[in-house]
């Protein structure tokens, strides 16, 4: 069922995004794993699009917001009104009150608003001046973050980047693609192409189905040796947590049960390792300033070569 | 060189030949496997003598990839349902009954012989 719900979902994006099938499958597997999106690329390569797209075939809520260095928490969560005509103060809902939120440029807002969305997506819920309302349910934030525009951004600290179940880079496009990008554009984008092709049932049972998916001990095994195996490793500093793993082991649930498979295989893992471990993991200090061509990605494609699979 | 030459070198060409038929017979000898689970046993051992530029953290995906690189003269057809029934069996718990592993030992004997 799952398998070909997602072909419909996939159909339906590419009628306004060319050539992100790769991406929209990972943010796919990532709302069925429950988790939240980082989405890294520099600007104008279809991230925003993207989300739209992917919200609309979905049928669901999508509220996007640009995030600025002079937002407060509350433009995010909300906050106490004062209302004249009843002479109290009553909850206005910030726009964290979504099924897909974007946060666009997430590390440009200060540490106080990053903390607030972090907070909610970890909690699923919203507390303000003890008041606490539940978000509405699916909800995935897919936050972007633009490597190439350095002033006034927040760096997001390792705490909150390890909240994000995975990282998608959006690198540019090969010569053909591209030049069916630049061919799409000739006539405006229409997103009254885009149908909900996913009933809100069929989404429940969608994630009812990969909650299910079988996990033996040996491959819990496996991924918690993969995880000591990079904790150990010399050239970091920061391993991956055992929330990243845990994340990890959702996504290739999600990834086997889109393949159409119940039970996961150490494929599913290899396959996501990189997305969801890459961005939580810190090079040494040394390791960073000589290079050497070394970076996170390496260091778990090294230990995935490692650390022997239950075969 | 009389006779007894002649008749000791064709002796000689004979015990080659045999020899030669004896250890390419054990080569391209297909092994034995009472079920599927055995069956993939006998390939791992292949898999670690033929393929050693594999990692030790290679999976039975990578192998598939490496012997189709390699253009082995599998059934890849024949042998991928037999994969999805050793992975069900293996990592899903399940067992499919009556399935044919021939594709698996066939694998095993493919890259005993290139070698």
């Amino acid at each position: 069922m799952i398998g070909g719900i997602s072909r419909r979902i996939l159909d339906q994006t590419r009628k306004v995004v060319v050539g992100r099938e790769e991406e929209t499958r990972l943010i796919l597997e990532c709302f069925l794993a429950r988790g939240h999106v980082l989405l890294e690329g520099v600007p104008g390569i279809s991230k925003t699009l993207l989300a739209r797209a992917f919200a609309k075939s979905l049928g669901l809520e999508f509220k996007r917001v640009q995030f600025t260095p002079d937002m407060l928490p509350l433009d995010i969560v909300g906050g106490f009104v004062y209302n004249q005509v009843k002479n109290s103060f009553e909850f206005r809902r910030g726009p964290v009150f979504t099924n897909i939120l974007l946060a666009d440029e997430v590390n440009r807002a200060p540490p106080k608003v990053q903390s607030a969305l972090l907070e909610a997506m970890q909690e699923l819920q919203v507390t303000v001046e003890g008041h606490t309302e539940p978000l509405p349910t699916p909800m995935i934030v897919l936050g972007t973050e633009n490597p190439v525009e350095f002033q006034g951004v927040y760096p997001l600290p390792e705490g909150q980047l390890d909240r994000f179940t995975m990282r998608i880079v959006f690198s540019y496009q090969p010569l053909e693609v591209e030049t069916d990008v630049l061919q799409r554009n000739l006539e405006d984008i229409d997103f009254g192409e885009v149908e909900p092709v996913v009933s809100p049932s069929e989404l429940k049972d969608m994630i009812e189905e990969v909650q299910r998916t079988k996990v033996t001990r040996e491959m819990l095994g496996y991924l918690a040796k993969l995880g000591q195996a990079m904790r150990a490793d010399s050239r970091l500093d920061l391993g991956p947590s055992p929330r990243a793993l845990v994340q990890l082991l959702h996504c290739a649930q999600a990834r086997a049960s889109l393949e159409g498979r119940s039970f996961i295989i150490p494929d599913d893992i290899k396959a996501r390792s990189d997305a969801v471990l890459a961005h939580r993991l810190r090079l040494t200090r040394e390791v960073s300033l000589k290079g050497l061509g070394t970076n996170p990605s390496k260091v778990i494609a090294d230990t995935l070569e490692k650390v022997e699979p239950p075969r | 060189m009389d006779w007894t030459d002649g008749l000791v070198g064709a002796n000689a060409a004979l015990y080659l030949v045999l020899c030669y038929q004896l250890v390419h017979a054990r080569r391209t000898k297909t092994r034995h496997a009472g079920d599927l689970r055995e069956a993939f046993g006998v390939l791992e051992e292949e898999v670690k003598k033929g393929m050693p530029s594999l990692p030790p953290g290679h999976t039975w995906r990578d192998v598939v990839t490496e012997a189709k690189r390699r253009d082995l003269h599998v059934d890849w057809a024949s042998f991928g349902k037999s994969m999805d029934a050793y992975e069900e069996l293996r990592y899903g718990g399940s067992e499919r009954g009556g399935t044919d592993y021939r594709e698996v030992l066939t694998l095993a004997r493919e890259l005993k012989r290139s070698k």
